[in-house]
This record gives C-alpha cells, structure tokens and sequence, in this order.
C-alpha cells in the first residue's frame, strides 16, 4: 500500500518512517513538507493513504483535504488532542497523537488494510466522509 | 464573591418560616390561648385577639429581620449586634402591647383588665423577654449559618485559585511544544543519542523552570534568559533552519529583576503566531539593554500581527500584562505592534523597583 507522510518537521518524518520500517506492508512512496507540496505529490502518486499533520505553516491538514477532489485514506498525526474532534467528523480513518506509540500505529495499519480491501467489493468504504469527498470509481 | 442564590438559600428561608411559624403558633396557641380561655372562656376577643397576636408577631419580626439584614446588623460585633437586637425587640414588645390593649377594645367595647396599667407594664415585659429571645435565637443560627457559608466560600475559593493556577500552567507549557519536542527526542535516540540526551537535559531544565512551585515574583533577568535559551535550543531542532535566533542582552541588563516566564512567554508566542506560520521559516530577535534606568526587553520576529486564531486563547499575553501590572503597577508596559518589513515587536518596559 503507497503512503504519503506530510509533517513540516523532518525530526518528525523521520521518526514516523522509523516506525513505519517495522510494517514492510506499507511502502512509503514520499514525504512532503507542506500542504501544497502534499497536494502536487497526491496528484503525481496517487497515495492509498496519508499520514497527515494537523498544524502546519501555509495550509493545515484540514485545508489541505478540502482542497483534494479525490482523497486517500487520513490518518492524521498530531502532536496535541485538541483537534480529534474535528478529525473523526471528517471521517479520518485515525488519529495518532506523537509521540506516536508502536502499538497505536500497528492498530491505525490494521483498520486502513481492512478498509481497503473491502474497498475492492464494497466501493461504499472509501466514502470518506459527509459526501464531500466521495472517491469515484 | 457572588454567591448563586440557589437551593441554599430557598432551604435558608423554609428554615425561618418553619422557626417562625413554630415559635410564635406554640407561644401563641399552645400557651397563650389555653391560659386565656381558661380565665375568659372561649371569647372572641381571646381567640380573634390571639390569630392575630400570632400574625402581627410573625410580621412585625419579620419586619425586624429584613431591617437587620438591610442594616447588616449580623456583622457587627457581638455585643453592638445584641444592642440593637435587643432594643428592637423591645420596640416590637410595645407595639405588640399596644395592639393586644387595642384589638380587645375594640372587640369587647371596654378596657377590662387592661385598665390596670400594672397588667399591661407585666405583658410588656414578658413579651420583650419573648423577643429577646428571639433576638438570641435569630443571632445564633445566623451565625453558625454564615461560618458555614464562610467556610464554603474559601472552599470554593480555593479550587477557583487552583484552577487558575492550573490555567497559568498550561500557558507556560505549551502542551503543543512538550509532545512536538518528545517526538522530535524519540526520533533522536537513534541517530544522535549524545543529542537526544542534551535535549531530555534542556526539556528537563525548561520543566523544572516553569513548574516552579513557590517561585519568587522577580527573577534575574539572566536566569529567564538561560531558560529561554534551552526552549529555543529545542524549538531550534524542531524547526532547523527555519528558526533563525538572534540573541542580543547587554551584560548591564542580566542582573535586573523581571517577573518570571514573562520573556519566555513572548518568545513563545513569537514562534507560535509568527514563526511557526511561515513555510520558510523566519528570524527571531530578542535583545535587552538598559534605556537610562528603564529595562527594556525587546522581542521582535517575521510575522504579522492578524485576528487572533480561533484556536488561541490569549491567556499568555493577557496572563503577562496582569503580572505586570501587579508587579510594576501602571509605570510598565507591554506593548505588541508592528515593526515594518513584514515584523512583529513586543516591547517590555520596566522601570527600577528601587
């Protein structure tokens, strides 16, 4: 499964794609800094799934899914709860508070490939949300 | 502090009426009307003179208690509160006294045993004995009522002040900064341990520094420049080049007194509001210098100054100028404005304390 990480802080990058090295499953097919350079990699690599930061300079995490017509998988990596609320009415599969615990991430991974494999016969799961963001296929 | 009139005070007043309508229905029907008609037989004038004995007693101290409390009578000192009490109730005995005389008069056409003055001066004197009585009692229970609003108020008080207390802290570590600066150490471990471990000592330092219990209202200026040092060490990690410090304080400034977390607070906020929200990053000024007598502390970065964020609640800057004010009163400022050149400045002014 190809997987976006978006995080202005590269300490914080970095130390996700160390947790991620654990799940060979999940192939990390680029990091990006900032929301647009999110949105340019999203278009160019069609990512199965994001591990999205909340706050971040120039366009957050929010802002960046509402720009998207067609929107992978979201779990949403942040440093501070406040913003869990938020995420679940947006239908994030996940929400990962840092520092992330290994645990929590394996959970996040399990609950993304059941999605997405039901997603192969029941189109109805990769709705993310509200209808905004219906993935046509 | 306001009290919310509530259950209490409903439970306060069934409470008076209770007393009240026990006190004077025993005195007046389970004493005075038995022994009159006893002597008188069921006469009108007895009984209709007795209902109404019982009214006009409940009013005419109820009357008594609202003017207490308009008064605030209860808060004098004892012996003053008594006084007044006292003499009260013994008005309330004459008025009393002059309206038994009156209603049996007017009921009976005729004075009868009211003729003798001697009669009326000893129900005079037995009903101020009831009113003092009164009086003791009223006195009593307010008391012991109002220690346990005392005693409830502090309680309440004191969470209100832990609360606040707890809110000061929750501006001074920013819980954003702690889970970052933790993340940012995990991820360390491995490729830096020398490094991860000069951050957990700063993080250390930083902590210790704002969770100060007991912390004096001034410290050297020097000790709150060491403390932002270490949190822009670590904020320097997170944010690599993006965060550009500048850091300039005359030796002369080191020593004078400032209130603590106060510059610390605006370097915080300087990275929250402005640093932080520029995808390339930008510089960070902070100098001190003495202008004549006056420290001026000076915070000035890349940013601009806009509607505050939904997400934000001021309470650093706000929390700041209240420390101020109380500390240096109205002779210090604090001041944010913009600088030009696409920059922010707070401004600290704080004259000598001596």
């Amino acid at each position: 499964m190809k997987a976006l990480i978006i995080d202005d802080e590269r300490m914080a990058r970095q130390e996700l794609r160390r947790l991620l090295a654990a799940h060979p499953e999940i192939e990390i097919a680029a990091e990006a800094r900032s929301g647009e350079e999110a949105r340019e990699l999203i278009l160019q690599l069609a990512p199965d799934v994001l591990f999205l930061d909340v706050q971040m300079p120039g366009m957050s995490g929010f802002e960046l899914l509402q720009q998207l017509d067609d929107v992978p998988q979201v779990i949403f990596t942040t440093a501070y709860d406040q913003y869990a609320l938020k995420a679940f009415e947006i239908s994030a599969l996940d929400y990962l508070v840092k520092p992330v615990a290994p645990a929590r991430l394996e959970a996040a991974i399990a609950k993304t490939f059941s999605c997405w494999n039901r997603k192969e016969t029941i189109p109805a799961c990769t709705s993310q949300t509200n209808g905004r963001w219906f993935r046509a296929h | 502090m306001e009290i919310p009139k509530n259950g209490f005070m409903k439970r306060t007043n069934a409470q008076y009426w209770t007393c009240q309508i026990a006190g004077w229905g025993a005195y007046s029907f389970a004493a005075g009307l038995p022994t009159g008609v006893l002597d008188h037989g069921w006469r009108p004038s007895v009984v209709i003179g007795y209902i109404l004995f019982f009214l006009y007693s409940i009013g005419l101290t109820h009357l008594l208690r609202r003017e207490a409390k308009r008064r605030h009578w209860t808060a004098l000192p004892l012996p003053q509160a008594l006084a007044r009490l006292v003499a009260a109730s013994i008005a309330i005995a004459a008025v009393q006294s002059a309206l038994v005389v009156g209603i049996y008069a007017a009921i009976e056409g005729q004075l009868g045993v009211w003729s003798r003055p001697s009669s009326i001066v000893f129900m005079f004197i037995g009903l101020s004995v009831i009113g003092t009585i009164w009086t003791i009692l009223y006195l009593t229970i307010t008391s012991q009522r109002h220690s346990y609003e005392v005693r409830r108020n502090e309680k309440r008080m004191k969470a209100a002040l832990g609360e606040a207390e707890l809110r000061v802290l929750e501006a001074q570590v920013n819980p954003h900064f702690l889970f970052n600066c933790l993340n940012s150490i995990r991820g360390m471990i491995s490729e830096d341990p020398a490094q991860a471990q000069d951050m957990i000592t700063r993080l250390a330092n930083i902590l210790r520094y704002s969770l100060q219990r007991d912390r004096p209202h001034t410290v050297p200026l020097a000790s709150e420049v060491e403390a932002v040092s270490d949190y822009l060490a670590l904020e320097s990690i997170r944010f690599e080049d993006r965060l550009r410090v500048h850091l300039s304080v005359e030796e002369v400034a080191c020593q004078r007194a400032v209130p603590p977390m106060l510059l610390q607070m605006l370097v915080e906020n300087a990275i929250k509001h402005g640093i932080e929200e520029l995808p390339t990053g930008g510089d960070l000024f902070i100098r001190a210098c003495l202008d004549g007598d006056v420290l001026r502390v000076e915070v000035e970065n890349d940013g601009s100054l806009s509607e505050p964020r939904p997400d934000t609640t001021q309470v650093g800057l706000t929390n700041a100028r209240e420390r101020r004010r109380i500390l240096y009163g109205e002779q210090a400022t604090l001041e944010l404005a913009p600088r030009g050149q696409g920059r922010v400045a707070a401004t600290i002014l704080i004259p000598s304390l001596a």
